[in-house]
């Protein structure tokens, strides 16, 4: 009896194992276990006849079934195992994909190639300090003339050609953002230091370099004692921020009517580094704004007291620092909006 | 204004002095040389010579034999093709062996079997005039074999000046050569102060024949004239020819020609009248009358304005006051005599009659800036000289009568400006040091006298002691300046005006959230894949009525065309404009969004608001990357796109049926949703009307959309606080619904939400169908809900109950029916 016990657990365990090795599954595998380990499998049948033994053999027999139990579950493992990795690598090998296929979903539009130059600027004045301020596009001839020392009948008002409002003569488009000096001025007490990025609109013919709309910032810093060398010194740190290097900066005097003095401001041409080339028209310097002190007359004009107060005030064409910066040769393309020109600018 | 390099020398010192950097310096103190052209550079070699005969080419019918007579130099026979070679006339000889300024040598040749000895020149040839066909013929004194250079005087240099409107004095060669003698310190010369000459007797206010009645004295403080007569009108000598091109004008005839010299060297229009063609004896300067009219030399007939200064004769206005002669009495080749008006008029009066006349002349555009009252004499004695000079050289015996009139209404009193010690030191941030700046003002004509400084008469621009601050500034160099830079003391707060005006309050200092929130929707809209536009606020009046269905806009008064007559009141027309540019152009997917402001007649109040808006368009495919690249965009993409906007900006947006609002005419009708933030309608979202594609030439379908972003961005910004995490497990029901095709789906929302349990917990649509597995005219809502009790174990039994209900209440409310 207990021979023919013993030879059926040893067929058994052989068997078991054959039966393990032969899956081909992990699933298949979980049910060949069942058929031997599992509570209603063979091995367990096996340990039920143990009654059929005499008590001195069933110790010996209990052990015997044990060590073939671990024996089969070692086996087991060793199967599962095998049949997990080949699972795996031959995931590996199914689930290959290209990975220099486009991603979903990651392009980029582009942000306007004006509105990139007004947000670094911007930038530059923010982290000096200065509030952004904002005025309408449609002014009153006060703010945009008469304030700013512009006497009526004045050929200074011919500097900028301007548009007017039907049936209202006070009103026009503004001709720069210098109107937003103004309405600064007349709401806020100085010290203020302020820039002013936006629309303004000029009646000239179109060309490459002209349009009745472009865009302006205007700056303004007023409080006691502020003199033309800080003029300088600011338009110096604005000019290495903007450019990423200190470049240089000369002032020309020239006129506008809302400053005195004023001047014009040549930044050291940064495509030849004032060696003299083809952009700068071989004189080393680009213009790139007009400044100056602000006038008496303008402080005259909000109600503040020129002994008082003094101040400097800036402005520059937003256009005019694109087209330098992105090489753009023909200002209309700004406005066209085409996907091909602003694509780069994502 | 262009100026003549020997010009300026014959009233400062020019010895050693570079044209180069003379033109640099002027540059650098506010007197812009925008250009140098030189002029007669290399002709030295080149002579006078008289043509004495012309005879026929032998071998050419076109060519000619001229011989002419170069003085010492010989007599030369040369062959020439030129239309106007006659005997008796002076030309420019360029003998063999010169090199003419065009590279050209000039060799002995033998022309169709003729041998010539060098070559008559055309103005071309020479370099001094592009235009100058056939041989340049000179007049004048001259002798054969003189140098063409000494006869022209040439070489010269001419700078191109491109003067600020401030700059007055500076239109003309004797204000040029002040400013240089100032920057230079180097002396002025004879003839810069008033002309001595004894042709000229003294003004008087009136005289023998003319005299001149100034009834408008605030419009003319002084009026000058003289009268010359025994004149031929002809050619003018060479010299005044050369004089003139090197100034960018050109040469018309004697009397005008020396107009227009006194007037390029004192910066003094004049106008000279013909004597025998005005009426009457007076000269009346006054304000044009009610229904007169003038024929200008430009032969237009003007209405004239009660505000016009005209000068008139007895039988009317003869010429518009500084600004332009009338046709009546303007020189012509029969002048034998002339009356020379040399006046001081307004500048503010010139300038209105400028522009009411659309005329911008040589005398309108110097008036208009100032003209040097104190300087009418000396400008008036210049033309009488120059004219008699010129007339004697072309063979005439001028005479000149008694009638020099000058009548002088000016207040006496200069202005005066003090400059107190310290200011420039306080304005510039450099110490100049007070004597520096007495000298400096002084040498400019500013003359100090009891510590203040005397304004010279030419001088409009200086009125303040800034005026002064700046000419020192000018002088010593803007880059003696030096660069400081300002003390910041971070955050100074802004503050209000207490005594700012009421109706001026609107703050243009704009909130750091608002400045954050505009960057973060562009930002989002880059990351969506949309790319920025920026139009002119131009609209077109027909596309805005069409898109907006309103026809009240602001108008401009002066637009540059139709297309641009009005200004927007929708971001869309420029938008719509950018996709059919784009489509035309081949775009697969045009996606653009724009800020900008649009502008409302209505707001009524002058200074009225300007709403900002941003707006959209999106047609062509979802996506141009491979797994989407066959998928048209829909509305559900805008949607998405404004959702992660409303996301980016902190103040989320719903969309809903329009229900009884009115849809904007751009809409269409079928696929248009209100979109909403907090408690409000801030925009617009849909399909482009179909109407519209088609009339703009669209490929469809567009999709857009547009918001007012003032509204948007006053709603509240989102608030946040914890959730407690759940710790019981939750439940979830699918239930699938057919409901009438056209029931949207925030009615069945509606409807769940009216009966929601506290067991429930989120509702989540998770499927639309509508198609051949439905009966017609239904579709298919998919939506799953979380059912969980936050306080204890979930009863399946409950969650049926509540889950049943909500079935039945939906099926007797919707009319649908569980799938």
């Amino acid at each position: 009896m207990t021979a023919s016990v013993s030879n059926e657990l040893a067929k058994l365990v052989t068997e078991a194992r054959e039966k393990f090795d032969s899956a081909l599954t992990e699933d298949e595998l979980n049910r060949v276990k069942a058929g031997y380990l599992g509570r209603q499998g063979a091995i367990s049948a096996l340990m039920r006849r143990m009654k059929e033994l005499s008590p001195e053999e069933r110790p010996a027999f209990g052990q015997r079934v044990n060590a073939a139990k671990d024996a089969l579950e070692v086996a087991l493992d060793r199967r599962r195992e095998a049949l997990r990795r080949e699972r795996i690598q031959r995931a590996i090998e199914s689930e290959r994909m290209d990975v220099t296929l486009p991603a979903r979903g990651g392009e980029r539009g582009a942000l306007h190639p004006l509105r990139r130059v007004e947000q670094d600027l911007v930038g530059i004045f923010r982290r000096l300090g200065y509030d952004v301020a904002e005025g309408p596009e449609v002014e009153l001839d006060f703010h945009n003339f008469s304030a700013l020392n512009f006497p009526a009948d004045h050929p200074a008002r011919d500097m900028q050609d301007t548009f007017h409002l039907e049936g209202e003569p006070d009103r026009l488009l503004r001709t720069h953002t210098s109107s937003v000096q103004i309405r600064t001025l007349l709401a806020n007490q100085p010290p203020v230091r302020i820039v002013a990025p936006g629309a303004v609109y000029r009646s000239d013919e179109v060309d490459m370099t002209h349009s009745p709309c472009f865009h302006q910032i205007e700056g303004l810093f007023v409080d006691r004692g502020v003199t033309m060398a800080h003029l300088r010194g600011t338009l110096e740190a604005f000019a290495a921020e903007l450019f990423g290097r200190s470049v240089g900066i000369r002032l020309r005097p020239s006129f506008f009517p809302f400053v005195e003095p004023g001047a014009e401001v040549d930044v050291g041409c940064v495509f030849c580094d004032g060696a003299g080339c083809r952009v700068c028209g071989q004189t080393g310097w680009i213009e790139i704004l007009g400044a100056g002190m602000v006038h008496p007359a303008v402080f005259e004009s909000v109600g503040l007291d020129p002994e008082e107060w003094t101040g400097f005030a800036f402005g520059m064409g937003i256009e005019r620092i694109a087209m330098l910066r992105y090489g753009v040769q023909d200002i209309r393309l700004f406005y066209e909006n085409d996907l091909r020109f602003l694509a780069p600018f994502a | 204004m262009r100026v003549s390099w020997n010009w300026l020398s014959e009233f400062v010192d020019l010895e050693g002095c570079e044209p180069l950097a003379t033109a640099e310096r002027l540059s650098l103190a506010g007197l812009e040389v925008e250009g140098i052209e030189r002029f007669g550079a290399g002709i030295e070699a080149v002579l006078v010579a008289r043509v004495d005969e012309v005879s026929p080419h032998p071998g050419a019918d076109r060519l000619r034999l001229a011989t002419v007579d170069a003085g010492t130099h010989g007599t030369f026979v040369i062959v020439c093709g030129a239309p106007n070679v006659r005997p008796g006339i002076h030309v420019p000889f360029a003998p063999v062996g010169t090199v003419l300024p065009n590279g050209v040598e000039i060799q002995a040749a033998s022309i169709r079997g003729v041998p010539s000895h060098g070559m008559l020149c055309s103005a071309d040839e020479l370099g001094l005039d592009a235009d100058g066909e056939g041989l340049l013929e000179l007049w004048g004194a001259m002798t054969p074999g003189q140098s063409l250079g000494e006869v022209l005087g040439l070489p010269d240099w001419s700078f191109e000046l491109s003067l600020t409107p401030n700059r007055a004095d500076c239109h003309g060669v004797l204000g040029v050569a002040r400013e240089i003698s100032a920057l230079l310190v180097r002396p002025l010369k004879r003839g810069h102060g008033p002309v001595a000459s004894s042709r000229l007797g003294s003004p008087r206010e009136s005289a023998a024949r003319f005299e001149v009645r100034i009834e408008d004295a605030d419009g003319c403080p002084r009026y000058a004239f003289a009268v010359v007569t025994g004149l031929t009108e002809g050619v003018s000598p060479s010299w005044v020819q050369q004089r003139l091109r090197c100034s960018g004008v050109r040469p018309v005839s004697r009397i005008v020609d020396v107009t227009s010299l006194a007037m390029l060297e004192n910066g003094q229009p004049l106008h000279a009248f013909d004597l025998e063609r005005l009426s009457g004896s007076t000269l009346t300067v006054r304000g044009a009358r009610e229904g007169e009219t003038m024929e200008g030399i430009d032969h237009a007939v003007r209405a004239l304005d009660p505000d016009d200064l005209v000068i008139a004769d007895e039988a009317g206005p003869v010429a518009i006051a500084g600004v332009m002669g009338g046709v009546r009495s303007e020189v012509s080749s029969g002048t034998k005599a002339v009356l020379i008006e040399c006046a001081h008029f307004a500048p503010s009066r010139v300038r209105r009659a400028a522009r009411r006349h659309a005329l911008h002349t040589e005398a309108s555009h110097r008036f208009e800036r100032g003209v040097d009252p104190g300087a009418v004499d000396r400008a008036l004695g210049r033309a009488v000289e120059l004219l008699v000079r010129i007339a004697e050289e072309s063979g005439d015996r001028p005479l000149v009568s008694g009638d020099w009139v000058d009548v002088d209404r000016r207040s006496p009193e200069a202005k005066r400006v003090s400059l107190p010690e310290g200011f420039v030191a306080r304005h510039l941030g450099l110490e100049v040091g007070r004597e520096r700046e007495l000298e400096i003002l002084e040498r400019l004509g500013f003359e100090s006298v009891d510590g203040a400084f005397v304004v010279p008469s030419w001088r409009f621009d200086v009125s303040r002691p800034i005026d002064l601050v700046e000419e020192v500034a000018r002088v010593v160099g803007y880059d003696s300046i030096p660069a400081v830079m300002p003390s910041m003391q971070p955050g100074v707060a802004v503050r209000r005006r207490m005594d700012a005006p009421l109706d001026q309050l609107a703050q243009p200092i704009v909130p750091r959230e608002r400045l954050e929130g505009f960057t973060r929707l562009r930002d989002s809209f880059c990351v969506s894949g949309w790319n920025e536009a920026i139009h002119p606020a131009f609209g077109d009046p027909e596309r805005q009525a069409r898109l907006m269905g309103v026809n009240e806009f602001l108008r401009i008064r002066n637009p540059l065309g139709e297309e641009t007559s009005v200004l927007r009141r929708t971001l869309l027309d420029g938008l719509l404009r950018a996709v059919r540019h784009n489509q035309s152009h081949g775009a697969e997917r045009v996606a653009l969004f724009e800020t900008g402001k649009v502008f409302d007649p209505a707001s009524g109040v002058p200074d009225g608001p300007e709403p900002q808006h941003v707006a959209g368009v999106l047609a062509g495919l979802a996506s141009l990357r491979w797994m989407e690249a066959s998928r048209p965009a829909d509305l559900h993409d805008l949607q998405g796109a404004l959702e992660r906007l409303g996301h980016a900006v902190d103040r989320p947006i719903r969309f809903e049926s329009p229900h009884d609002i009115d849809v904007p005419p751009w809409l269409h009708p079928g696929q248009a949703a209100v979109v909403c933030a907090g408690g409000g309608c801030v925009g617009w979202a849909g399909g482009l009307h179909p109407e519209l594609v088609d009339s703009l030439d669209l490929q469809g379908p567009v999709l857009a959309f547009e918001a007012d972003l003032d509204e948007w961005l006053a709603v509240a910004p989102a608030t946040r606080s914890a959730a407690a995490v759940p710790r019981f497990p939750g439940s979830a029901r699918d239930c699938a619904l057919l409901v009438d095709r056209s029931l949207p789906w925030a009615a069945v929302e509606q409807e769940i939400r009216s009966c929601w349990h506290p067991l429930m917990e989120q509702l989540r649509l998770f499927d639309v169908y509508a198609g051949d597995r439905v009966a017609e005219g239904r579709k298919s809502l998919a939506f799953r809900i979380l059912y969980r009790n936050p306080e204890g174990t979930l009863l399946d039994a409950d969650v049926e109950r509540i889950h049943g209900e909500l079935i039945s209440h939906l099926e007797r409310t919707l009319g649908a029916v569980q799938r």
